[in-house]
């Protein structure tokens, strides 16, 4: 499970030249290191939330192929059975 | 010097030598006169300059002068000078009626045919403008006058005969309120962009992508260039070209997906278009739907939901703005609004 720390290293890497904010139109504004800091803290939660997410799932789909295993049956099976 | 006649071998003093050079440059000794007057075969060559503050005549016969002659009519007095034809004529391109230090040449063309070239002070125009974007135009008279620049937005128009900056008519079609293309940015916020002016607006998502393929561009609402926290709902139905399955999810964060997570490549922008309706309107809560896909792939979104619009504990949308979860988010959104009914 990656930690929030490691994560903030990873979006870090992505973005070695700090962030940015504005447009074509009116021109772009680098972020304060400080503003920095809080972006890619957030996205880190982000993307930890995400990650977590997809382990769910991977997870869930784990817990029915061993469950339909122990069962002895096919998910069509298992389908049949419910309908 | 008025008009002599030469003798031979008369000799010059250098009075009549400088006198004859102020002639010959236009000017010369002149007779001044303070009330109307007749011009006599003396005046040939010089100067007849009027002073008065009354309106007064110079008047012009025949049998005086020679042809080729000329006399200098000059009026420095308050009142209006006329040269005026006797019994010779008086001709001329101008005017005869000289306002104070206006004047012009006699010349005559014959002894009883003058010509009247006439020398009028021009002033000028004098600037009315004050201040930056000012235009000038023809007021009743013909006087130069002042039109003050605009607000944003304005048009040029004509009310009461003259020309005015005024809002353009909403009449029944969409009215661009920007356009912006945004690359690499960690946000990028549309604030003011909803005002009182209209309630409903379309949005156009070009070009749209995530710096990550594991992001999706997303939409905040906004108040006061502050995120709205609350009374957000949206829910969003995705289907994978290729399968035709279709997921649906209800999203009631401060951000809502706006396309499928396949949007993530640059290679694979992708596109759609929101309708707000309803925004800043106090009876009804505010609504909006979309629809979008990601280009290349072919994956599908819809949205629908609604706001608090006009209800001022939850905030009047005024604004939004795009993100992804966790990376940098790149696009051109255009922002049309619909004219009220």
């Amino acid at each position: 499970m990656t930690t929030q720390a490691e994560m903030i290293e990873v979006i870090r890497a992505e973005n070695p030249n700090g962030l940015r904010v504005g447009n074509e139109e009116n021109g772009y504004t680098q972020l304060s290191e400080a503003d920095y800091e809080a972006q890619i803290s957030q996205w880190a939660l982000g993307r930890l939330a995400k990650e977590a997410k997809a382990a769910e799932a991977e997870q869930a789909v784990t817990d029915k192929a061993t469950l339909l295993a122990k069962l002895g049956i096919t998910a069509d099976e298992a389908k049949l059975l419910l309908s | 010097m008025a008009k002599q006649t030469f003798t031979v071998g008369q000799v010059l003093t250098a009075a009549q030598v400088t006198s004859l050079q102020q002639t010959a440059m236009g000017g010369g000794s002149a007779t001044a006169k303070t009330a109307s007057y007749v011009l006599v075969a003396a005046d040939a060559g010089t100067v007849v300059q009027m002073n008065s503050a009354s309106a007064t005549t110079i008047t012009v016969n025949t049998a005086l002068f020679s042809q080729g002659d000329s006399v200098q009519i000059q009026n420095v007095g308050s009142g209006v000078c006329t040269v005026t034809a006797g019994s010779a004529t008086v001709s001329t391109a101008g005017s005869l009626a000289l306002s104070q230090y206006e004047g012009g040449q006699l010349y005559f063309n014959t002894t009883s045919a003058a010509l009247f070239f006439d020398i009028v002070q021009s002033s000028g125009m004098t600037n009315p403008m004050t201040t930056t974007g000012d235009i000038i135009y023809s007021s009743s008279g013909s006087t130069p006058a002042r039109l003050g620049i605009g607000t944003t937005g304005q048009v040029l128009n004509v009310s009461g005969g003259i020309p005015a900056w005024t809002t353009a008519a909403s009449g029944s079609a969409l009215t661009l309120i920007s356009r912006t293309t945004f690359s690499g940015v960690a946000s990028q916020t549309f604030d003011g962009v909803f005002t009182s002016t209209y309630e409903n607006y379309i949005v156009y998502f070009n070009s749209m992508s995530a710096a990550t393929s594991a992001d999706d561009p997303q939409l905040a609402l906004r108040y006061e260039a502050t995120d709205v926290a609350s009374s957000v709902y949206f829910n969003r139905m995705a289907m994978q070209s290729a399968s035709g399955t279709v997921t649906g999810s209800g999203q009631n964060a401060v951000s809502f997906i706006l396309m499928n997570a396949q949007t993530g490549s640059g290679s694979e922008p992708g596109y759609g278009a929101m309708y707000f309706g309803n925004v800043g309107n106090t009876a009804n809560k505010g609504n909006a739907y979309g629809w979008f896909n990601d280009g290349q792939s072919g994956n599908m979104s819809w949205l629908n939901g609604n706001f608090a619009s006009g209800n001022a504990a939850n905030k009047i949308t005024t604004g939004f703005k795009i993100s992804t979860s966790s990376s940098n988010v790149s696009g051109t959104i255009t922002i049309y609004g619909l004219a009220k009914a």
